[in-house]
């Protein structure tokens, strides 16, 4: 059951909070659409064997990453590529990254979307859908025992909720109370909502609607808050059951709080003209170098 | 203080109080390796000096302990978890070939995962097919790990110490069997043994024998009867087994002219079938015979035949006889 102390600050004081998030959320969620459509777009042309698109996941994913903290990790797949735009990785890096070109900081060694970008405190996989889950959980025990604020958060769907590895990572969360949070997005497909599942494991849970994208940045940051106090980690499911659940609701509550229409072309002009120079620098630049195929396997000092 | 006489399981327990004193950032954990003290007694007295916090008792679950080490490892700690038995490390077999073998590459170095994995290997025990295996070749075969077994104390506490400070993940193979049967000097404090490089176990002008883990004391008698014969054996123990010290194996052979290359795990796509293959790569016109195995049998690990299965100083007289005698 959660808990939420009452917002003391005045209406005009939360609105304009709300103005300043959902402004955010929908300029990343416009950014991160783009990127995917690009790579739709490259994927149909044969440039790329294959894309994540994290469709209506999108609005969880950007949201949650926006309730998280500079030194925090996030920990996620291809699917989650929108979280890795508010944590500070530009669009001319992942659109690198996706056609294997100089300048994707792992050297094209992931597939499309699965970004790793330590900079930016994202590491996205394209292997198991949920082994992640189970790093989270570490990195999330290791900022317990040091105390520290640094959290992890850990961005999963439904087809890793029957995997054996998300037992893994919430049992051993739950247990060693680990800075952790994890997030489960895009549509519910048969499986026990994790409010109900997530007592199994002693693991605090809460719903949030995933077409939301201000309700889950509050519950992301709440967790947070648990997680720094020690209190252990939140699962929070921000999967919808029906499709007509899945669009972002996020511009028409701008809309309603009257701060999307004076911002409107003045952001979607600014998102087409970065999309349009970082697909041009991306299709320019080099392919990632041959020499690099053997690099970075071991430490170079130690063989 | 004077180095002092330990086994080798003593060696590996001396190592990981010196890591842990030396550098908070390294942990241990795994099932029973707290208050209990590890079901071989390596883990014993950590937890009542460094506490809960860094001697942490984990569920029964090995993706679990290996992963949330992988976690651990990218916040910058130096994990050691353990797994009970190497029988028992395939259900975190993912979590080593996939993610923490592949963390520093698939990143392009940005991230690292300083994570050593210890498992006791190999038979002898009345362990059965569960409790005895030699699974070193799995993962020698996945690019991005570090694979290592010593045969000493000595070695042990060196090569364990030189596996924590490493930025690389390492499996480091502990052999059961000769936990306390091996006992030698142990120095006190700090000392490393470098990754990647072989002792020269014996010198011997007649055939070189290359061996790890338990099998160098199988080696070691076999070449004290075959001496008595008039048969020097030079013994080669790789001890990193990946990155190998092909350099020195290779110096051997070609003084000698034979390899006979022994271990545990079953002979088919072993790792005496690597080393074979590197040998006649590089000694191809010093070799006087055949490079020969001596390993265990294609059969999983057998209860009640162990011995039969396993490698004796008797197996491996007959293999060298028969490569001098080519």
């Amino acid at each position: 059951m959660t808990v939420i102390v009452a917002d003391q600050t005045s209406k005009e004081a939360r609105d304009a909070r709300d103005r300043e998030r959902l402004t955010v959320l929908v300029t990343q969620q416009l950014r991160a659409q783009r990127v995917e459509e690009q790579l739709e777009t490259w994927l149909r042309r044969g440039l790329l064997g294959r894309t994540s698109p994290a469709g209506g996941a999108r609005v969880a994913i950007v949201a949650a990453a926006c309730a998280m903290g500079a030194d925090d990790l996030v920990f996620g797949t291809a699917r989650d590529l929108p979280a890795a735009f508010p944590r500070g990785m530009s669009v001319e890096t992942a659109l690198r990254q996706a056609l294997g070109r100089d300048g994707d900081p792992a050297l094209g060694r992931g597939l499309p979307g699965a970004v790793r970008h330590r900079r930016s405190g994202v590491t996205l996989s394209d292997s198991s859908p949920a082994a992640h889950l189970v790093h989270a959980a570490g990195f999330g025990h290791a900022a317990q025992l040091k105390n520290t604020d640094r959290v992890a958060l850990g961005l999963f769907g439904s087809g890793a909720q029957g995997n054996g590895e998300v037992h893994a990572a919430f049992n051993f969360a739950a247990l060693m109370k680990s800075r952790v949070i994890f997030v489960a997005r895009g549509p519910l497909a048969g499986e026990l909502p994790l409010v109900e599942a997530a007592p199994a494991w002693g693991i605090h849970a809460v719903a949030v609607d995933g077409a939301d994208g201000l309700a889950v940045w509050e519950a992301v940051e709440q967790a947070r808050v648990r997680a720094v106090a020690g209190d252990g980690p939140t699962v929070v499911d921000a999967r919808w059951r029906h499709a007509d659940e899945q669009g972002s609701r996020d511009v028409r509550r701008l809309t309603e709080l009257g701060g999307w229409s004076e911002q409107r072309d003045g952001i979607i002009a600014g998102l087409d003209a970065e999309l349009a120079a970082a697909v041009g620098a991306a299709r320019d630049a080099p392919r990632v170098p041959e020499h690099t195929l053997t690099e970075h396997l071991l430490d170079e000092a130690d063989v | 203080m004077n180095a002092r006489s330990l086994n080798l399981v003593q060696a590996v327990n001396d190592a990981l109080h010196v890591a842990m004193t030396e550098d908070d950032t390294v942990v241990v954990l795994g099932e029973d390796i707290g208050k209990f003290g590890g079901v071989f007694r390596a883990t014993v007295g950590l937890h009542d000096t460094f506490g809960p916090d860094r001697v942490i008792d984990t569920p029964l679950n090995e993706a679990g302990i290996i992963g949330t080490a992988v976690g651990m490892g990218l916040y910058g700690m130096r994990p050691v978890p353990e797994i009970q038995f190497a029988d028992f490390i395939y259900p975190g077999f993912d979590h080593i070939v996939n993610e923490l073998a592949k963390y520093r590459y698939r990143s392009g170095g940005q991230f690292t995962c300083p994570v050593t994995i210890r498992t006791p290997v190999g038979g002898g025990i009345r362990g059965g097919h569960y409790h005895s295996q030699s699974p070193e070749a799995y993962f020698i075969h996945t690019p991005g790990l570090k694979v290592v077994c010593p045969s000493t104390p000595y070695d042990a506490k060196g090569l364990l110490l030189a596996s924590i400070a490493s930025d690389d993940p390492v499996l480091f193979l502990e052999p059961k069997p000769i936990y306390r049967r091996a006992t030698g000097q142990v120095p006190p404090g700090r000392y490393t043994v470098d990754l990647g490089s072989a002792r020269i176990v014996r010198e011997g002008d007649d055939a070189t024998l290359v061996a790890w883990g338990a099998m160098v004391a199988v080696c070691e008698e076999a070449a004290g009867r075959l001496a008595g014969e008039g048969i020097e054996c030079g013994i080669v123990d790789p001890r990193t087994l990946w990155p190998l010290d092909i350099d020195a194996i290779c110096e051997q052979v070609d003084a000698t002219g034979r390899a006979i290359i022994v271990h545990e795990a079953p002979r088919s796509c072993g790792f005496g079938a690597e080393i074979s293959a590197l040998v006649q790569e590089r000694c191809f016109l010093s070799l006087e015979a055949p490079i020969t195995r001596v390993t265990g049998y294609d059969v999983p690990f057998p209860y009640t035949l162990e011995h039969t299965y396993l490698p004796s100083p008797r197996r491996v007289m007959d293999a060298v006889m028969a490569s001098v005698n080519y």
